[in-house]
């Protein structure tokens, strides 16, 4: 019996050790080389583009065309890629993980400079021609750069993006599809593009529906003319197969789009699902090597690399530089390690497996302290793009008296939650344009007791509350010094700190004010919205309102405010938050959140308030047909003074963003509305590992 | 028998259609749904309409019930919302592998480990030996697993770097590898499976050999013909490195399984050893100076085998199932992490398709235990 266990033992020793040792050894089937450096091709023609103004005086110092090879960048997915296929990514599969990953690839006709969000030519020659009107459609005619090819030797021509948007419109794409060909049957406004042509190979003609005024920025410089164009020579047979299919989308959602050329800094390469996906440099980069320079009066420049070109937009004359930096690609590869959590991604990252973490919410806040103790690493601390808010159901009483939000927005001590309660975890804004958003941001919006003492702004909002029409059984009170016998008068202060809680609150029709309930994601899901809403319903009491905070499940308060909605009456009041929309004309979320025809009653849509307001319908439709971001802008800010004033929302809080990456990484830029994760596919081809 | 086989068969099948049912109702109950994750102000909200018509969201609750039941047991299990527009059975194919992989070897390992020590325990009772491992075993059956899986992490990835740190494989290694990880997968159950019928075979046919020398012979060369195929096919195959570094991943997951597992079985094996060894034929056995060895494990230890064996077969039906924590905690991307996110983010198909053929994997084992009992137990028989 020994012996016979002793043989089984050894064998199966033998067996693992076989399996073990052959790891070690070298085996050529199994050794991974390093991508050979790609060599990079010669300067296409050079286009200088209609419409440039003069260089400015100082040239910003160019990089000569890159020699790519410059080791592998490592990063952490904190979820899984979940296809390769670039048209499922921008409708069913469109997360954020998806985009790190397959978001470089594709060029548009324009693209958004990083960090300043500046509308700069991609594969377009100019900056976009004003439209003009043709009979009664609005046209615009748009030249296309010559040299630029995919990955795989073929031109990058008009034919693309007429291919792409057809395909849009004949499979009626939706999600993010729609936003970059809002068709006819696909747009419910009265505006949408109704044809798309190529003239020649690099030229094009697009044609908007006929309407009075030409399309505005959304439509136009923010919509289509963004959209991402995908190599026809690639994607016409599978199109044209799936046309025959039963379900022509999901035949193409379903495609594998291993092999499909880039026109990006990189190519999508290897897939291993549920563990890693990795992308190579593209060595037929138009723009390697290029320099972007932007300067304090948002003139762009972008100027050598293996293109040649040197291209000046906007009104230049300055020679302030805001930001600057070369185009790659620097690295041969970049792999994407998939881990199933953030804590397996910052594990792996503190361990030196990965150069950093693709984690959508920065690092968390339990994290931070832990990375910083840590040597050899950078951090950079961004705003975030998002917001958090407290919104109201403006189809019930007291909600929809404008007194009764007014007051609470009063009582709402922003700083004193954000700085003292919450240690400086979130910060207090009050408008949905985040500050760092300079170039859109006021600060004219009504700021709602900001910097004044706690009692003077009780005062304020009983005031308030009392010259709407609101009674009390007993009134609510910030007492003064002088009503408080047990304290020693100081002239110098002037209220006690101490409160009387009104009770009985009545709305000025005579009804008693019901029970509120305030729907708050609980702490375990978010600690700060849901520590705000215990102290609203602190405030809340103080004036006399009822509130009945109620800390639950994300999915339990979207489905109770969000559409389907039948009567939404189903809630008085809840705190979620929103991420970022589009920073170079932020106001289009606005009018998704505001936006009459936007009722989550009726309209589906994102207006879950229910506001309607006429002045803020006018600037919409104002904003609608804007098209200068000059004009936009100035829509735009009073969009926020109607919303600050009125008070569908109150905004509450943003968080700060956290960055962290193993020193020898270096990143193009790093101070960033939103983050570095916030536009990875915008730097990723630009990273260097020098270690 | 048959007819008593037929009635069990039957009893699960109503059995199995209410557990749909209540499956299907509890995931329903959830709120939200799968559209509420596009809610994004750049996109019309009109979308969300069309997301929830794509995928019959817009059926109500019964005509989505009832379309998923005809399609379940036509074998379709739906189209996952997560993978649009993968199947269910796509992406469970895609996970089994790994999954069965790592809980196969897991639940072999912990109940040989447990079988061994229980056995022991039971034989040497009262020593140091017993309070000591009885002790170890009770603290590793009751520790907070997420936390003991970190600290195997933290001492034997993190600390001593003997293991790697998450992930099933080595990303830079398989860059070029011309085999999916999901071949590989297969190729390694496939390679062990034949080993373990292989053995079975030898055992079988050495059991049937009347000269004892020539039942060791037929044993000793046929675990030698049966682990030498093994070796060979695997140090020929250009599949041997990526194997290599499956495994290696796949040490420390195993063995803090092994460990937490392992205790139990060690509990059941050593209270079934402890009633058998009061039994009055291991008392004939003594008396009549059979070994303590032949007694210890042919008389006691393979009467002591049932419980452990009704644990094992029940236990396999749910390594389909895979482990939230562990496949959570060690970056394993199997069922398990699989049906965490199908629940989290309302993609109905995919939860029920994966619970659904864990319950079906378990009825079955109920049925093979019921049969295996029969063989197992002589005293055991079909009544009515």
């Amino acid at each position: 019996m020994n012996t016979r266990n002793r043989v089984l033992r050894l064998m199966a020793v033998f067996a693992a050790l076989a399996l073990i040792v052959s790891a070690c050894t070298d085996d050529d089937s199994g050794t991974t080389e390093a991508t050979s450096a790609p060599t990079t091709t010669a300067a296409p023609t050079t286009t200088d583009g209609s419409g440039t103004t003069a260089a400015p005086t100082t040239a910003p110092e160019t990089t000569e065309p890159t020699e790519t090879g410059g080791g592998v960048f490592t990063t952490a997915l904190v979820a899984d890629l979940t296809t390769n296929n670039f048209w499922a990514y921008l409708d069913p599969e469109s997360s954020v993980h998806n985009g790190y990953v397959l978001g470089q690839s594709h060029p548009a006709l324009y693209t958004l400079s990083i960090p300043d969000f500046l509308l700069v030519p991609g594969t377009a020659a100019e900056m976009p021609p004003a439209l003009a009107q043709e009979g009664e459609n609005w046209v615009a005619t748009i030249p296309l750069r010559e040299g630029m090819v995919w990955s795989d030797g073929e031109p990058v021509t008009a034919g693309d993006y007429v291919f792409t948007m057809n395909t849009i419109k004949d499979l009626e794409l939706g999600s993010n599809w729609i936003s970059y060909h809002p068709f006819k049957d696909a747009e419910a406004g009265t505006r949408w593009l109704e044809n798309v042509e190529a003239i020649d190979d690099y030229t094009l003609k697009l044609t908007f529906a006929a309407s009075d005024n030409a399309p505005g920025l959304a439509l136009y410089q923010n919509g289509v003319l963004q959209a991402p164009m995908l190599p026809e020579h690639f994607w016409a047979d599978i199109v044209t197969g799936c046309m025959a299919e039963e379900d022509p989308k999901a035949c193409l959602y379903a495609t594998d789009g291993t092999g499909e050329p880039s026109a990006g800094t990189d190519i999508f390469s290897t897939w291993e699902p549920g563990a890693f996906a990795s992308i190579v440099a593209n060595p037929d980069y138009y723009y390697a090597g290029v320099t972007y320079t932007v300067f304090d009066d948002l003139t762009f420049n972008q100027a050598g690399g293996a293109a040649g070109i040197d291209e000046t937009y906007g009104p230049g004359g300055s020679t302030e530089i805001l930001s600057q930096y070369a185009d790659g690609p620097f690295v041969s590869e970049v792999i994407y390690s998939e881990y199933g959590g953030q804590d397996a991604a910052y594990l792996a990252f503190l361990e030196g497996d990965v150069d950093y973490v693709l984690n959508p919410s920065g690092v968390p806040s339990g994290r931070r302290d832990q990375l910083l103790a840590e040597p050899g690493l950078e951090f950079a601390v961004n705003p975030s793009e998002g917001f958090r808010y407290l919104a109201f159901n403006l189809r019930k009483s007291p909600m929809n008296i404008d007194a009764f939000r007014q007051a609470l927005a009063y009582v709402i001590d922003k700083e004193f939650l954000m700085n003292s309660v919450l240690a400086g975890a979130g910060i207090p804004i009050y408008s949905l344009v985040p500050e760092a958003n300079a170039a859109w941001y006021t600060d004219e919006v009504n700021k709602w007791g900001s910097g004044i003492a706690e009692g003077e702004r009780f005062d304020m909002a009983v005031q308030l509350l009392k010259d709407a029409g609101f009674t009390w059984d007993v009134e609510p009170l910030a007492q003064r010094l002088e009503d408080d016998p047990d304290t020693e008068a100081d002239e110098s202060l002037e209220y006690s700190g101490v409160f009387t809680d009104g009770q009985g609150m009545r709305t000025p029709d005579g009804n008693l004010v019901p029970e509120l309930e305030l729907l708050t994601p609980g702490p375990g899901y978010d600690p700060l919205r849901s520590t705000v809403a215990t102290w609203i319903g602190v405030w809340g009491d103080r004036l006399g309102i009822p509130i009945d905070v109620n800390p639950t499940d994300f999915n339990t308060i979207v489905d109770l405010t969000f559409p389907p909605q039948e009567d939404g009456l189903g809630w008085d009041m809840y705190i979620l938050g929103w991420g970022g929309g589009d920073p170079s004309l932020p106001c289009t979320s606005h009018q998704a959140f505001f936006g009459a025809d936007q009722d989550a009653v009726g309209f589906g849509g994102f207006n879950t308030p229910g506001y309607n307001n006429a002045e803020f319908e006018a600037l919409s439709d104002a904003h609608d047909l804007a098209t200068t971001v000059e004009e936009a802008r100035g829509i735009c800010n009073d969009m926020e003074k109607n919303i600050s004033e009125n008070l569908p929302y109150i905004v509450l809080f943003s968080t700060p963003l956290t960055d962290v990456w193993r020193a020898g990484v270096e990143f193009p830029i790093t101070d960033v509305l939103g983050g570095l994760n916030a536009y990875p596919n915008a730097w990723v081809g630009q990273v260097k590992v020098t270690e | 028998m048959l007819g008593y086989i037929s009635k069990r068969v039957a009893q699960m099948a109503l059995l199995f259609v209410v557990f749909l049912t209540l499956l299907f109702l509890l995931l329903q109950a959830q709120p939200g749904d799968f559209a509420s994750q596009f809610l994004d102000p750049r996109i019309p909200a009109a979308n969300q309409e069309l997301i929830r018509q794509r995928l019959g969201l817009d059926q109500g609750m019964w005509g989505q019930y009832w379309t998923y039941i005809t399609n379940f047991f036509t074998g379709d299990l739906g189209t996952s919302f997560m993978r649009y527009p993968k199947t269910v059975w796509a992406v469970i194919v895609e996970r089994i592998p790994r999954t069965m992989f790592l809980f196969t070897m897991a639940t072999m390992l912990s109940y040989w480990m447990g079988f061994l020590s229980g056995k022991m325990l039971a034989w040497r009772r009262g020593g140091k030996l017993e309070y000591g491992i009885t002790l170890g075993g009770v603290f590793l059956y009751t520790v907070f697993y997420p936390w003991f899986a970190l600290m195997m992490i933290w001492l034997w990835a993190a600390t001593l770097e003997i293991v790697p740190i998450n992930q099933f494989l080595t990303p830079d290694f398989w860059l070029d590898s011309p085999f999916s990880a999901t071949s590989v997968f297969t190729a390694m159950i496939w390679s062990s499976v034949l080993v373990v019928g292989g053995l079975l075979v030898v055992q079988t046919v050495a059991g049937r050999m009347k000269e004892y020398r020539t039942q060791v012979l037929l044993r000793r060369t046929g675990r030698v013909l049966v682990f030498g195929i093994f070796v060979w096919y695997w140090a020929s195959s250009s599949m041997r490195p990526f194997a290599a570094d499956i495994t290696h991943h796949a040490v420390l997951p195993v063995v803090t399984l092994a460990f937490i597992a392992f205790a139990g079985v060690m509990l059941i094996t050593r209270g079934s050893m402890l009633e058998t060894l009061r039994e009055d034929y291991i008392l004939t056995a003594r008396a009549k100076g059979v070994p303590d060895r032949i007694i210890r494990d042919k008389h006691a230890a393979r009467n002591a085998l049932l419980p452990v064996v009704t644990s094992f077969i029940l236990g396999l039906a749910f390594i389909i199932g895979g482990g939230l924590v562990t496949e959570t905690v060690f970056s394993w991307p199997g069922m398990g992490e699989l049906l965490l996110t199908a629940v989290t983010s309302n993609d109905i198909p995919t939860a029920i398709g994966t619970l659904a053929l864990i319950g079906a994997l378990a009825l079955i084992a109920h049925i093979v235990v019921d049969i295996v009992y029969l063989f197992l137990d002589p005293r055991i028989r079909v009544q009515g």
